[in-house]
């Protein structure tokens, strides 16, 4: 049983694809997805091993991240567990690109109960009663009074995503403002560089039905084609022409840490104190997750929020 | 009134293209089809409208909202008018006209607050992950993307928000032709190897491969980048598909697309990858010499050889 846990946020200042190596469908390269929902993930496995190597580190505290991780050789893997336990990222926030505004961050209510859920299971009161978004219709979608994504016609308002228009469900207004408070204050990276995300995140924000937010999430990833060329005479090598499919730019992430006393004889702390280090470690720190790291894919920044 | 068309004459308009959509001119295999030029007895109104496949709601905010759209990559995906993607292709005016629009969106989201925080963010990233960023400015025009598939014939890379970026993959490539092609070095070298990596050849052990150290970003445009539109003109479109001598009495066939403005500038960074090591920077200095005279000597995109894509390195 876990004895401390917090939310760990991954913000994606670039794609990031995270593969599953092959595919039947119409991409060549896709990314992890859940098989239920369709909903892009993150498999916790990835994770674990990003933040292994991202807190690496020697001395005393190398005791403490053998504590956390387990041990680092395979023949010693049988001594004892780690005392971390990650679970698999899942979409908070997904861009889409709007007819007004740029781009629009979209989310949907059965993603915000399950940022809910995760959110109390680290004891932080969760953004808002995504049961209060259950009145969204098909078409239509909730965004805050001083959005920017909001097109007019006439006497018709709206907002257009990609070529799909949605109506405006008005009465959840102040309900997007205050998700997007929590998000600010809780989820998006805290550096000075940030400070225009967190200013117009309720401006860019938009909670779409979940079958909407599906379609989305499945059909509105980036894919990129890519050939490799001959050097010598500029043209595609035969068979070199693929395509990778990432999480957009943009995109939020949320997973949950949790950890428990330490299972490693050399360290006798307890997991407050464990995680309290790791947070330390983590909170702000820039990594790189999933494939194609060297062509600039992956980089994302932590955020990790605990009571 | 509108001419009906002959049977023994396709015509796009409001049809399906008989062609690949995305393939980009001149590959050889087939030419646009031809026709008379029919402009003149098209009437006005039939030029601007939307796309018959857009929802109609969305068509309505779009008429009005079109003046103001800030993001260039959505217009050019999404919204080209039905003239410019089934029109009469020996008629360039629609799809000029449409392109006008996308270029005047990529100013407006230029000048938007959002491009400067971007740019600034990723100087932030960047720097994380060890990159010393610099700035190269384009000499000539420069078309990426033109194969990607799209509703007009010829396409544009740009990514998510409407930004014409470098591909870090494609950087990555133009850096390592230049060290291969005109400094001949190859993965026999310890630097070449470390800062590219290599895949293993069909036949060899897996174990051979290895992951390059350095990470590639994609290059950011700065504030003042502009769109511009270009225009390639194939005289003889039967020929070039091999059906015909060219032969005076084919119709020479304008294709408008989108360039980058010459005098636009990049930066670009290389970083290093998680774990690998550089401890002096010598492995990133030598990558961004090399891709800063791959950029000016080899140039960056499609079109390389007609003098697209050239850039000159500047501090």
């Amino acid at each position: 049983m876990a004895e401390a846990s917090a939310l760990l946020f991954a913000y994606c200042e670039t794609p990031v694809h995270a593969g599953t190596g092959r595919s039947v469908g119409t991409v060549d390269l896709p990314i992890q997805r859940e098989r239920i929902t369709g909903f892009p993930i993150v498999q916790a496995s990835s994770v674990k091993g990003v933040l292994r190597a991202a807190t690496q580190t020697n001395g005393a505290d190398a005791e403490r991240h053998r504590a956390l991780f387990g041990p680092d050789r395979p023949e010693e893997a049988s001594a004892h567990a780690g005392a971390l336990q990650v679970t698999d990222l899942q979409v908070v926030l997904f861009p889409v690109r709007s007819l007004a505004g740029v781009f629009a961050w979209t989310t949907s209510p059965a993603v915000l109960a399950r940022l809910g859920r995760l959110a109390k299971l680290a004891g932080i009161e969760g953004p808002v009663d995504p049961t209060r978004f259950a009145g969204l219709q098909p078409g239509q979608c909730a965004v805050a009074n001083e959005s920017t994504l909001l097109v007019q016609a006439g006497q018709q308002v709206g907002v257009v995503l990609e070529e799909y228009s949605f109506t405006l469900a008005g009465e959840l207004a102040g309900l997007v403002s205050a998700l997007a408070e929590w998000l600010a204050a809780h989820a998006l990276p805290q550096a000075p560089e940030y400070a225009w995300w967190r200013e117009n995140l309720a401006k860019h924000l938009c909670v779409l039905p979940d079958d909407d937010f599906r379609d989305f999430v499945l059909y509105a990833t980036e894919i990129e084609a890519h050939v490799r060329l001959k050097d010598e005479t500029k043209t595609v090598e035969p068979g070199a022409l693929w395509t990778t499919e990432a999480l957009p730019a943009e995109t939020l992430l949320v997973g949950l840490l949790a950890t428990t006393r330490s299972r490693y004889d050399k360290v006798n702390e307890d997991g407050r104190a464990l995680l309290g280090w790791l947070t330390s470690k983590l909170d702000g720190r820039r990594v790189r997750l999933g494939g194609d790291e060297t062509t600039g894919r992956g980089a994302v920044v932590l955020r990790v929020a605990r009571v | 009134m509108r001419e009906r068309p002959r049977p023994d004459q396709p015509r796009g308009n409001g049809r399906p293209p008989h062609r690949g959509a995305g393939r980009p001119p001149g590959d050889g295999r087939s030419g646009p089809p031809r026709d008379r030029d029919r402009s003149a007895e098209r009437p006005d109104g039939e030029r601007g409208r939307p796309h018959p496949l857009l929802p109609s709601t969305t068509r309505t905010f779009w008429s009005s909202a079109r003046a103001h759209v800030t993001n260039p990559a959505l217009l050019f995906d999404r919204f080209a008018p039905e003239a410019a993607v089934f029109g009469d292709r020996t008629d360039a005016t629609p799809r000029r006209d449409f392109l006008r629009e996308v270029i005047a969106a990529a100013e407006r989201l230029a000048r938007s607050d959002l491009a400067g925080h971007l740019l600034a963010r990723w100087e932030a990233t960047v720097r994380a992950a060890g990159a010393e960023p610099f700035s190269v400015e384009l000499e000539s025009r420069l078309v990426t993307g033109l194969g990607a598939h799209g509703p007009l014939e010829i396409g544009f890379r740009f990514d998510r928000l409407g930004f014409p970026v470098l591909p870090g993959s494609g950087l990555k490539g133009v850096a390592r032709a230049y060290a291969h092609l005109v400094e001949r070095r190859d993965e026999s070298e310890p630097d070449f190897l470390a800062v590219f990596g290599r895949v293993p050849r069909s036949g060899e052990a897996h174990e051979v491969g290895q992951a390059g150290a350095l990470v590639f970003f994609d290059g950011y445009p700065e504030p003042g980048w502009r769109l511009e539109l270009d225009v390639m003109t194939p005289h003889y479109p039967d020929y070039y598909s091999g059906k015909e001598p060219p032969t005076p009495w084919q119709n020479p066939n304008p294709v408008t697309f989108l360039a980058v403005a010459p005098g636009t500038r990049y930066r670009i960074a290389i970083g290093l990858r998680q774990g690998a090591s550089d401890p002096d920077g010598r492995l990133r200095a030598l990558a961004a010499e090399w891709l800063r005279k791959g950029l000016a000597q080899l140039g960056f995109g499609a079109k390389t050889t007609s003098g697209y894509g050239v850039f000159r390195s500047r501090e």
